[in-house]
């Protein structure tokens, strides 16, 4: 009886010229994709960057565009009001999105258990979502204002505000209420999205977890812990990525409520870089500080992923 | 088909030649419109405007042009900030999208000085034998408007700061309308009794401090620049105003620090304030049933003192850049017309025209054209300078900043003379 032959089970050596081959044909591949991307992002991108280096002002077309190196990024760190703003820019990243995670991830537990009209709910928690930032804006200026305003005349009854209040200032007039408005404002607008991502996580989530931890005896504040904030992981990354994104460019809700004011307290990076490019036509500085708030977003971006993958790999 | 082709060929060059002649005879057979002006018919005015009160009413009045004229008028009616963008970008590109724009006598170091981009209107009618009439209009406005000695926008809105007065509560505390610097203040901090207050202050940072405090800076004796050019900030005239200013805040309602000239008004119109500096294009809104408590009970009076006073009219001016000029000074004349603005005025208009501030019969039916008049010979735009927008910026920071008591007087004009010296350094 003849032996069958052992299947060779070592892998085949290529040539390296197959080899090579193979990579070629991958490069072909993916070139016109490449080559895409890199007209739409890279061209645009290299075109800020290039003029981030040149002395120009869009508004004085005599006083051409002059080469100077990293000269508008030199002079950007040192303006006292750039750093003010990215101070206030993180300021309200930090407050406005911690408590959307916080308040969207109660909202979405809530709403986890809401079996009846939870999409008419969903739908209608979404409105905020769906305004324009800039009649946000507005309407929570109005709604603030000391004079007419409606919620400004509940805090001022509450004691809150008004002479003799905890806050006896002007709610929008004064430094540390007015930035406190935007972030409520942002939190107002942003909740529901946060929740709603949340939620679609939540619903993800496998139950075997929870019938085995059931089955152990573990209490809710246990489950929350151990089983659904590890699994919910993914969900919280995209949704905080997404937001710290985003609150990092606010522009418009600053520019209908405060204008910045009062006396800068409000300024955030983006309506610094709104004025210096578009009131002042500093188009050259304006640029510089595009590419560097930019690039702390895309750091603080990156340490979140980092952080969540280094996570990961230890639980 | 070769013969056909040939034929075509004729029509083309008899079509060509009908076309040509067509234009020349109408060029030389058109007869001047309503307005002056030989215009087309066919032709379309693109206008760059922000809403206000007056130009709102200014709209509606358009399809008259349109009939008189046979011109269309495409209207762009955007905020003001994406208006001024809108007007630099175009006339950085040269495009020429917008044919009349709104100009104020502060843009026109960008718009002509940076840019060279707004037609001198008054050479410009000449060769055009159009008289735009500005004999009528005083010459102190006229300069507002005007460029190294050439008027380069026709007024409008004569957009002056006016001291409004509730007349019921004034003659109730038997004061009146104060003429000094010193009453104003004094009638403010006696008319104080909440829920009505004695003033309010438009103190939101970027223009609107920034106009109501140049005011009082020129009332004080103070100036922004001295002879040289030098900025004088640091003065004790400067800090002296920028404490009347905080004087005045503490008589005013909470908030003031974050008022825009819209809310300056509103809370004049609703009663809530016994006085006021009130940007005159908001006269509409007192007027307004709708919108004002304050009707038949408040008047003008000019700002007290003598000194000159911070103007912020607009006028309407040309793109140098525009392929329908006669047909956009068509527009012009007829938007500035002694008839156009005079139509205007029972809604509340500031009319620039000296025949319509003088007018006895109309002045004794829309008592605030007489103070405006007065007004107007002492209105001038504060800053010509291309550095606007970075002064502004600078200096009304600081303002706010001691409105709200983040910083005294003192190190506010210090901080902010330090930032003009080198904003006007860098420029």
């Amino acid at each position: 009886m003849q032996q069958a032959a052992a299947p060779d089970l070592a892998p085949r050596r290529r040539s390296y010229a197959a080899r090579h081959r193979e990579a070629l044909t991958g490069l072909s591949f993916i070139a016109p994709a490449a080559g895409f991307l890199l007209a739409v992002m890279g061209f645009p991108l290299l075109y800020l960057l290039r003029h981030s280096m040149n002395a120009e002002d869009f508004a004085n077309p005599a006083g051409g565009a002059r080469f100077i190196g990293l000269g508008n990024y030199g002079r950007v760190l040192h303006t006292p009001e750039f750093w003010q703003s990215t101070l206030t820019t993180g300021k309200i990243v930090v407050l406005a999105v911690g408590l959307e995670f916080l308040l969207g991830l109660g909202l979405a537990m809530l709403l986890q258990r809401v079996l009846v009209g939870r999409r008419i709910l969903v739908a209608v928690m979404l409105i905020p979502a769906m305004m324009m930032p800039i009649a946000v804006g507005l309407m929570w200026r109005y709604m603030l204002d000391d004079n007419y305003g409606m919620v400004a005349y509940y805090l001022n009854k509450v004691g809150l505000t008004g002479a003799g209040g905890v806050f006896p200032g002007s709610i929008l007039g004064t430094a540390h209420t007015a930035l406190f408005s935007i972030v409520l404002t942002d939190v107002w607008e942003w909740t529901p999205f946060m929740a709603l991502i949340l939620l679609a996580g939540l619903q993800s989530l496998p139950l075997e977890p929870y019938e085995a931890a059931a089955v152990d005896g573990a209490n809710a504040w246990q489950e929350f812990r151990r089983i659904t904030l590890p699994l919910l992981r993914s969900a919280i990354t995209v949704a905080l990525l997404i937001r710290i994104a985003d609150a990092m460019r606010i522009l418009d809700i600053v520019f209908s409520m405060t204008n910045g004011g009062p006396a800068n307290a409000t300024e955030t990076a983006q309506f610094y870089t709104y004025k210096t490019g578009f009131e002042q036509f500093h188009t050259g500085l304006a640029f510089a500080q595009v590419v560097i708030v930019a690039s702390v977003t895309i750091g603080v971006c990156a340490l979140i992923f980092r952080q969540v993958d280094s996570d990961r790999r230890h639980a | 088909m070769r013969k056909l082709g040939r034929g075509f060929r004729w029509v083309a060059v008899l079509a060509a030649l009908a076309s040509v002649a067509a234009g020349c005879s109408s060029s030389k057979s058109a007869t001047p419109s309503s307005s002056g002006v030989p215009v087309k018919p066919s032709r379309t005015v693109t206008f760059l405007v922000s809403s206000t009160p007056t130009v709102d009413n200014l709209l509606k009045m358009i399809p008259q042009f349109t009939q008189q004229t046979g011109i269309k008028v495409n209207v762009v009616n955007i905020g003001y900030d994406a208006m001024t963008q809108k007007e630099t970008l175009d006339l950085r590109s040269q495009t020429g999208s917008y044919d009349v724009f709104w100009t104020e006598g502060t843009f026109l170091a960008r718009y002509v000085g940076q840019l060279n981009g707004l037609e001198p209107i008054q050479e410009y009618a000449a060769t055009q034998h159009v008289d735009l009439g500005t004999s009528d209009f005083p010459q102190t406005l006229l300069g507002n408007f005007s460029y190294n000695n050439k008027l380069y926008a026709m007024p409008f809105e004569n957009t002056l700061m006016m001291a409004a007065s509730r007349t019921d509560i004034y003659k109730g505390a038997g004061l009146t309308p104060a003429t000094s610097l010193a009453d104003y203040l004094s009638n403010v901090s006696a008319l104080n009794k909440p829920p009505t207050y004695g003033t309010e202050i438009m103190g939101q940072q970027g223009e609107p401090v920034f106009y109501e405090w140049v005011n009082w800076l020129w009332g004080e004796g103070g100036s922004l620049f001295d002879s040289s050019g030098k900025p004088t900030l640091n003065t004790p005239e400067a800090i002296k105003a920028t404490n009347d200013l905080v004087t005045l805040a503490k008589s005013a309602p909470p908030g003031v620090a974050n008022f825009s000239w819209d809310q300056a008004a509103s809370s004049f119109a609703q009663g809530q304030v016994s006085t006021a500096v009130l940007f005159s294009d908001q006269t509409p809104g007192l007027l307004d049933p709708s919108n004002s408590n304050v009707i038949g009970k408040w008047q003008y009076t000019p700002f007290p003192g003598t000194a000159n006073t911070a103007f912020g009219g607009y006028a309407w001016a040309m793109n140098a850049y525009s392929k329908n000029k006669p047909a956009a000074l068509a527009f012009i004349q007829w938007a500035t017309s002694a008839k156009t603005l005079a139509a205007l005025v029972p809604n509340g208009s500031s009319p620039p025209r000296t025949s319509i501030q003088n007018d006895p019969s109309l002045q004794a039916k829309y008592p605030w054209l007489k103070p405006e008049g007065e007004a107007s010979s002492r209105a001038v735009v504060p800053i010509s300078n291309a550095a606007y927008f970075d002064l502004v910026d600078a200096l009304s920071t600081d303002l706010n900043a001691a409105l709200t008591g983040s910083k005294t007087p003192e190190a506010a004009m210090a901080d902010a003379q330090t930032q003009w010296e080198q904003i006007l350094s860098s420029s």
